[in-house]
């Protein structure tokens, strides 16, 4: 097995993919609206010639534009979520918000492995004190790893839930050969462990409720 | 020239499918690679154009499986990335001109195609 790699690397790794995945979509999006243009603009030299203009053919069209550019927005909005994640080194903040980012940028890398990313919504609001972006990186690492071993048609589950002294990340269903997520320095940097129940076949990624207290560096 | 485009963007695809037949090209499409492999089976088509990156089948292994069953097809790769990573891949497996980075001019991509009819020995 490699040597799991350091914790910068892993960082910037993250980073660099999701904004490699955001920004081929951002580029469909865009060839798609440029796709379109390009058929208004055939259909206008048409009209030009004496062939009637179809209002509600016109209407798809525009509609479909439309959709285009609220998806592109979206994706930014997101992009730029995950950017200001490394504006706080520590923040208190809801695990269920930071899932539901992470599926939000993680769905495409899950479609191209042939699996899909599904939120459980958690009983209760789940608060707790932590590095937001080192959060992302080690739902970003961990989703990698589970993908790959996942197969194809697969949904995978991410849940957030409150435990006694804290708060868990659990994915489900996590392939039954699996021992460890190989990230031991975003772990330690978290103060988070992993436990793995071959039972449920969930993945528990468990992080304290507060990063700050007895923190050594 | 009978034209097969596959990319996962239904809109994408459909639309440009619409734009290729208004200039006199028979165009079909396909949403991804199991579908386009079903649909040469019934179809002849001259050239296919392929997204590098989908979900199942990318583009290159597409190519491969495409080529097994239409050896005389032609083909040309657009990407969405423009990455050195995509560029190698779709050059090695087209060559460098006949590689295409989203979103491409409708002009741009009619030259390119019957540039690959025309020298049909500079596509692997």
């Amino acid at each position: 097995m490699s040597e799991p790699e350091s914790i910068e690397t892993c960082g910037l790794r993250c980073f660099g993919a999701i904004s490699a995945s955001l920004s081929h979509e951002l580029k469909n999006a865009l060839a798609i609206i440029n796709e379109h243009a390009g058929l208004l603009e055939d259909m206008m030299l048409m009209a030009g010639t004496g062939r009637p203009l179809d209002p509600d053919r016109l209407k798809l069209l525009a509609g479909n534009v439309m959709k285009q550019v609220q998806r592109a927005d979206t994706m930014i909005k997101h992009m730029n979520q995950f950017a200001h994640s490394v504006d706080v080194t520590i923040a208190c903040s809801d695990l269920e918000d930071a899932l539901t980012l992470a599926i939000a940028l993680n769905s495409r890398t899950a479609v191209m492995k042939g699996g899909t990313l599904v939120l459980e919504p958690s009983a209760t609001p789940v608060r707790i004190t932590t590095c937001p972006f080192w959060v992302q990186t080690l739902i970003w690492r961990s989703l990698n790893e589970l993908l790959e071993r996942a197969g194809a048609d697969r949904q995978l589950h991410l849940c957030a839930r409150k435990t006694s002294d804290g708060a868990a990340i659990i994915f489900s269903p996590v392939d039954h050969m699996l021992t460890n997520i190989h990230i031991p320095d975003v772990l330690n940097h978290l103060k988070a462990t992993q436990a793995l129940d071959i039972q449920t076949r969930e993945l528990w990624i468990i992080l304290p409720a507060d990063i700050t207290m007895n923190r050594t560096d | 020239m009978r034209v097969l485009l596959v990319d996962d963007e239904e809109q994408l695809v459909s639309t440009l499918a619409e734009r290729l037949e208004l200039r006199g090209i028979h165009a079909g499409w396909a949403t991804g690679g199991e579908e386009a492999l079903e649909r040469v089976k019934s179809e002849t088509f001259d050239l296919a154009v392929l997204d590098v990156k989908m979900p199942k089948i990318s583009g290159i292994e597409l190519k491969k499986r495409l080529q097994v069953l239409c050896p005389a097809m032609k083909f040309i790769f657009l990407t969405g990335h423009g990455s050195e990573e995509d560029f190698t891949a779709g050059a090695a497996e087209a060559g460098s001109d006949f590689y295409l980075i989203k979103p491409v001019k409708i002009e741009a991509l009619l030259e390119k195609m019957n540039e690959v009819m025309r020298h049909p020995g500079k596509s692997i």
